[in-house]
């Protein structure tokens, strides 16, 4: 018997061994590099991943995903940061939807972790796995498996992360009057709360960044006038001042956009992308991100297009 | 508490430990912590329900004892028919009592009459139809006198409750498996390495083919309306892969797992999607379900020895008790009625048992007409499986229809990633190479060098882990 049982531990041993190798290449082996004629990294959830295209934007690598809590933004950015020197400026989505309570399902519910986990396990630190673990440990352990196949797949395609950490991704459809009538009645319901993971996380990749002497901005991609999430606009603002006040925020919500410019009120489509996303590369070109006063250098220039 | 749980992969090896190191010395105590460990393995669905299998094992134990002690007929015949009552009346009651209800107040609508009777929100206690078969097969053995009742509650208790196959079989006859119980057990290697290989093939069957199944399986049944005949065909299929990967996948992990505690379960499936008849498929399907019937229903109506005719009513009733046996709706009635169907032409013409052995013994490959055969009886095993799978017989006879209605030639709108698509040809071909062992890893790779065995079955526990699919419940939990 002892035979048995000797062997059924070897065998788990190496059966083990081989999950946690793959785990070990991908945490410490994995490629995360970006040409280097990328200085301006882009992070943040669906807002900016649908309407920053990085092939108009010069010097700009869209990395931001839907769906994705700054839980999950850190370990990706601090990656990022540390594997490319040349990133001079780290552009992070700052929004309304995303200092509100709510938004903290996002890092714990099950079918987040189910789908970051696997992609950012390898290069999250342990007290974040551990935060993980005891939010949602069913989840975290269920979610093991995806994360062991993750990491042979990307072994497989030469342990290459930056195809699957985001980028710009625009959307075909346009949204219709049906459902901006709706939004247009809908009665504003006023969000309580604020994000507790996600803002700690916010505030560690803005500390990295720094200490690694990397500019961080925050950005507000534009959203419809009827978009619900409006309604939170003084509680995001109390929360940026409060406690983002050090860090510049650029406010790009008031582009001016026709309704056939969104899919729907929280993101544009394809040609709402290419229109704002034209004119981000045009500011950039004149100097924005050189100048002292970015946001006065935003609003005149959107004060002229308002004009038009 | 499901085989393929993590809470499952923490309780059996804490069992085996204490049940070998612990208290190797003493069947006695073994006994009864297998009786224990039963208890909590049952009571992680429900522990109320425990109380019906006590319930069972302590009247059929006291039956048993009670026929043993009596020699007149009548007596007997009271005394096992009370057996009979009390368990298929827990079984009706639990598991068919809405059902006859639902039908009763249905044909007196028919007649005029409103029957003022309301259904139950029951809840079917899980193995109920396993264990009561079980229980059932003791007390019938000891009134035909094939069995001397045991005095040893713990051992009949450890027979009726043993985990492995408390749930979903094998259904054991007491008279191969309690003597079991009874004797001394020592560990046998080589027969707890086959179980350990054994279970790991029930595993994957499970996990990687039957779970992976299931979530296009029930897409497409789920929402049949709206699929082409091709998607509907590659939905039965999946259906039929997944129904034979959860229930043989289980059976293989229960008659593994038996193996590792020193018992020998008899097999429950030998390779049914290889058969060349449906009488052959038969054979192979469900073996201890099958032969339970047989044994306790079809001989005793006379089985075929009273002229073709009886032969076909008693293989007709078999084969609607078989299918009510699964379940409360027409469905499996029906499912029961169209194998009983197929059966017939080869039951009037003689011919069913002409497909014995294994196919294409001593060969690689099936001949051209062994082919024909298999795939003929795997289409008509697959149309069968529409109506078991089925919410009613209005939805099997739609998706029948569906099938041949349009787009039956297109490509498939739902199908599988390639990946689970790969599996499941290597899951055929391994079963192939198999077909005339146990299971396929009986044999299979045993004269490799062990670097490359080990590696198969490494590479098999990589497939379990990485590609299984959406943990889901065992089919014949329901049943």
């Amino acid at each position: 018997m002892k035979n048995f049982i000797l062997k059924t531990l070897i065998a788990t041993a190496i059966f083990a061994g081989i999950v946690a190798g793959f785990w070990l290449v991908n945490r410490w082996g994995s490629r995360w590099t970006i040409s280097p004629d990328k200085q301006i990294v882009l992070l943040g959830h669906s807002h900016a991943e649908r309407a920053w295209d990085d092939t108009v934007i010069p010097g700009m690598a869209n990395f931001a995903e839907s769906g994705e809590s700054y839980f999950y933004t850190y370990p990706k950015g601090r990656r990022l940061i540390d594997r490319n020197r040349g990133i001079e400026i780290v552009l992070i989505e700052f929004s309304n939807s995303q200092v509100i309570a709510e938004i903290d399902e996002w890092v714990r519910a099950d079918d987040h972790i189910s789908y970051r986990l696997p992609v950012y396990a390898p290069v999250m630190d342990w007290p974040s796995l551990r935060l993980l673990f005891d939010l949602n440990s069913e989840a975290v352990i269920g979610t093991l498996p995806l994360v062991s196949k993750n990491n042979a797949v990307m072994l497989m395609r030469g342990l290459d992360y930056i195809p699957v950490i985001g980028g710009f991704h625009p959307l075909d459809e346009t949204i219709d009057s049906a459902a901006l009538a709706s939004a247009a009645t809908a009665p504003a319901r006023k969000r309580e709360g604020m994000a507790t993971f996600g803002l700690d996380y916010l505030d560690r990749l803005v500390a990295h960044a720094r200490s690694k002497r990397v500019e961080v901005m925050f950005v507000r991609t534009p959203v419809h006038r009827h978009a619900p999430e409006l309604a939170d606009e003084e509680l995001f603002q109390s929360v940026r001042k409060a406690r983002y006040g050090d860090v510049e925020f650029l406010d790009f919500g008031r582009f001016p956009l026709a309704d056939t410019d969104f899919a729907d009120t929280g993101h544009l489509n394809r040609s709402g992308a290419t229109k704002f996303s034209e004119w981000i590369a045009s500011l950039i070109e004149s100097g924005l991100l050189e100048a002292d006063d970015r946001q006065h250098i935003i609003d005149n220039s959107l004060a002229r297009l308002s004009n038009r | 508490m499901l085989f393929n749980s993590l809470d499952f992969a923490i309780f059996l090896p804490v069992v085996f430990l204490v049940y070998w190191f612990v208290l190797r010395k003493s069947v006695s105590l073994q006994n009864l912590f297998l009786v224990a460990a039963s208890y909590v393995f049952y009571s992680f669905w429900d522990w109320r329900f425990l109380a019906l299998i006590v319930i069972s094992t302590a009247m059929d134990y006291g039956l048993g004892l009670a026929i043993g002690k009596t020699d007149g007929r009548r007596r007997r015949r009271a005394l096992l028919l009370v057996s009979v009552v009390v368990n298929l009346g827990f079984l009706v009651f639990f598991k068919y009592y809405n059902f006859f209800l639902e039908n009763f107040r249905e044909a007196f609508t028919v007649f005029g009459y409103q029957l003022n009777a309301h259904t139950l929100d029951i809840i079917l206690p899980v193995g109920i139809s396993f264990y009561t078969f079980q229980t059932l097969s003791y007390t019938i053995d000891v009134y035909r006198g094939q069995l001397r009742p045991t005095r040893d509650f713990i051992a009949f208790s450890a027979f009726v409750s043993f985990f492995p196959q408390l749930a979903a079989g094998p259904i054991e006859r007491a008279g191969n498996f309690l003597p079991q119980f009874l004797a001394p057990r020592t560990f046998d290697y080589s027969k707890a390495v086959d179980g350990a290989r054994q279970m790991l093939w029930g595993l994957f069957k499970k996990v990687v083919i039957a779970d992976n199944c299931a979530e296009f399986a029930n897409t497409i049944f789920n929402g049949s309306d709206g699929y082409g005949g091709s998607t509907l065909v590659l939905g039965a299929v999946l259906f039929a892969f997944q129904i034979y990967g959860d229930f043989s996948g289980y059976s293989d992990m229960a008659i593994g797992m038996a193996r590792l505690f020193g018992f020998s379960l008899r097999a429950n499936f030998a390779f049914p999607y290889f058969s060349r008849d449906i009488a052959e498929f038969w054979r192979r399907w469900h073996i201890s379900l099958t032969t339970w019937f047989r044994d306790y229903i079809y001989i005793p109506l006379g089985g075929s020895r009273d002229g073709i005719w009886k032969s076909v009513r008693n293989t007709f009733i078999i084969f609607l008790v078989s299918g009510f046996w699964h379940g409360a709706n027409w469905t499996f009635i029906a499912w029961g009625a169209l194998n009983a169907v197929w059966f017939m032409p080869l039951l009037l013409s003689r011919r069913n048992r002409r497909n014995v052995g294994t196919i294409a013994q001593g060969r690689m490959l099936p001949s051209f007409r062994e082919f024909l055969s298999m795939a003929a009886t795997f289409s008509l095993t697959v149309l069968t499986w529409i109506f078991f799978r089925a919410e009613s017989i209005r939805h099997a006879w739609d998706y029948i229809c569906g099938i041949f209605s349009n787009r039956l030639f297109s490509m498939p709108e739902v199908h599988p990633d390639k990946s689970i698509a790969v599996l499941i040809a290597l899951f055929f071909v391994v079963e192939w190479i198999g077909r005339a062992d146990l299971h396929p890893l009986e044999t299979l790779a045993l004269r490799w060098r062990r670097v490359f065995r080990w590696g198969l079955y490494l590479a098999i526990a990589l497939s379990i882990f990485w590609f299984g699919g959406r943990e889901q419940e065992f089919i014949y939990f329901q049943f």
